[in-house]
């Protein structure tokens, strides 16, 4: 079992769980909000992280084609495909990693004049449809699930995000299952100035991000080396005018108190084009 | 000669009928404005617009998001379908408050009920309370025939009629 190996199926295990923020919410966590019924939302989303330790370094880039579709107004279904560049010290490889699929119901909601409270649950899945022969991988080869719960309270002036997400890994290519993992996040976003429709409008963000893994298994058989707890702090942004938005982060991390010895985590972006359709 | 004549009759007649009674081009939901309910973003505001302008009789619409005031101005000699406005709101993920329009129509009293009829047989408003001289206000423009603009606050009921209570009462010439 090659460390590697270990460190790529961590890494791509981010995506699923952090990816696919929609409109007005967290860029690292996740939000209640839901398309318009019979909207189609296109967003365009290219992210990435560098880890090192231990001499090895690192990246992994993903350029995710995302298409949300609200079945109702309080129901939406996201399909998420994602192209990824994978490059440590001594290989690179790339292609297309594992399509997931998620569906989002907005089981409570209260509206006012100017504001919006909301929470939401959230159903995920990621299929193996990423190649896991290629070295690094691309895809982990096993269906992962992910369930969520998100609040919010949306306002002209701020913005509060509030968000805890489960990850089950199942095992995939070559005996390996990556470790189930536990996520939660805050945000608190300020308008920087109050406009009006058809105005471009700025929403800075600062996002707190926990995460924490188990160790992974390889055959059924933990990994040393795998596992652990991570805090990151992101500021982050989203730009929107009409129907276009464009969203971006950085995070970073504030304490990362791993199992063994890994490489850890020395940021992580995000910057995406989402519109409304 | 005679049928010259004749010819002169008829459009004096036409005239006068044009003058006497209101014509149905006349009456119609000239805007309405609505309170919505959960609007905190601009970008958001793109289902509520997009939803909106799908009501038929909709020419375009104004968004006041930090009132959470849409204004749905109507098309040329045609009315807004003010039935189609509560899901278009629902479909867009906001809730509605409440609703007034600027309509022009023709004053009728039937089962003691006041009656405002913008459009067809059922296009009409049911006129809620009023004030003794609004009542009185009302009463001359049915007994003239004048056409009445008027705007307020309207109200579905239950069994699918509309309620209007009258802001505002005037005479419009035809």
């Amino acid at each position: 079992m090659s460390r590697l190996a270990v460190i790529t199926a961590v890494m791509l295990s981010v995506f699923l769980t952090t990816g696919g923020a929609l409109a007005h919410e967290p860029i690292f966590g996740l939000g209640p909000h839901t398309i318009f019924k019979g909207g189609f939302g296109l967003e365009m989303e290219f992210e990435g992280e560098k880890a090192s330790g231990g001499g090895e370094v690192e990246r992994e880039y993903a350029l995710t084609s995302e298409i949300i579709y609200g079945i109702t107004a309080d129901l939406s279904a996201t399909l998420a495909i994602p192209y990824i560049l994978e490059r440590s010290s001594i290989n690179e490889s790339s292609g297309s990693g594992d399509v997931s699929v998620r569906t989002k119901y907005r089981f409570w909601r209260r509206d006012g004049i100017g504001v919006q409270d909301a929470a939401a649950v959230i159903l995920g899945v990621k299929l193996p449809t990423g190649d896991d022969d290629k070295t690094p991988r691309l895809g982990s080869g096993s269906t992962d699930y992910l369930l969520a719960l998100a609040v919010a309270r949306e306002s002209l002036k701020w913005y509060y995000f509030g968000d805890v997400r489960y990850r089950l890994n199942t095992e995939g290519g070559g005996g390996l299952r990556a470790g189930n993992g536990v996520f939660a996040d805050l945000a608190i976003g300020i308008r920087t100035r109050r406009v009006e429709y058809l105005r471009p409008d700025l929403v800075v963000i600062a996002e707190l991000n926990f995460e924490s893994r188990d160790r992974n298994e390889f055959f059924g058989v933990d990994v040393a080396d795998s596992g652990g707890t991570r805090l990151f702090l992101s500021p982050s942004f989203f730009f929107t005018y009409r129907n276009w938005a464009l969203k971006g982060g950085i995070q970073f991390p504030v304490d990362q108190d791993l199992n063994g010895n890994q490489p850890e985590s020395d940021y992580r972006f995000s910057l995406a084009v989402e519109t409304h359709l | 000669m005679v049928r010259k004549r004749w010819f002169l009759v008829f459009c004096i007649v036409i005239f006068l009928m044009g003058s006497f009674f209101p014509r149905a081009a006349h009456s119609r939901i000239l805007e309405v404005t609505i309170t919505v309910e959960g609007l905190a973003c601009p970008f958001c505001a793109y289902g509520i617009e997009k939803k909106l302008k799908r009501v038929e009789g909709v020419r375009s619409i104004d968004i006041e998001m930090n009132r959470g005031v849409v204004v749905l101005a109507a098309e040329k000699d045609r009315s807004v379908n003010i039935g189609q406005i509560p899901g278009a709101v629902k479909d867009s993920g906001f809730s509605l408050g409440r609703m007034k329009v600027r309509v022009t129509g023709i004053a009728r009293l039937e089962d003691g009920k006041f009656i405002l009829q913008y459009g067809g047989p059922d296009e009409l408003f049911f006129v809620g309370e009023m004030k003794t001289d609004r009542k009185r206000q009302f009463s001359e423009y049915i007994e003239n025939g004048k056409a009445v603009e008027t705007e307020g606050i309207i109200q579905e009921e239950p069994e699918g009629s509309w309620t209007l209570r009258p802001e505002s009462l005037k005479g419009v010439s035809p």
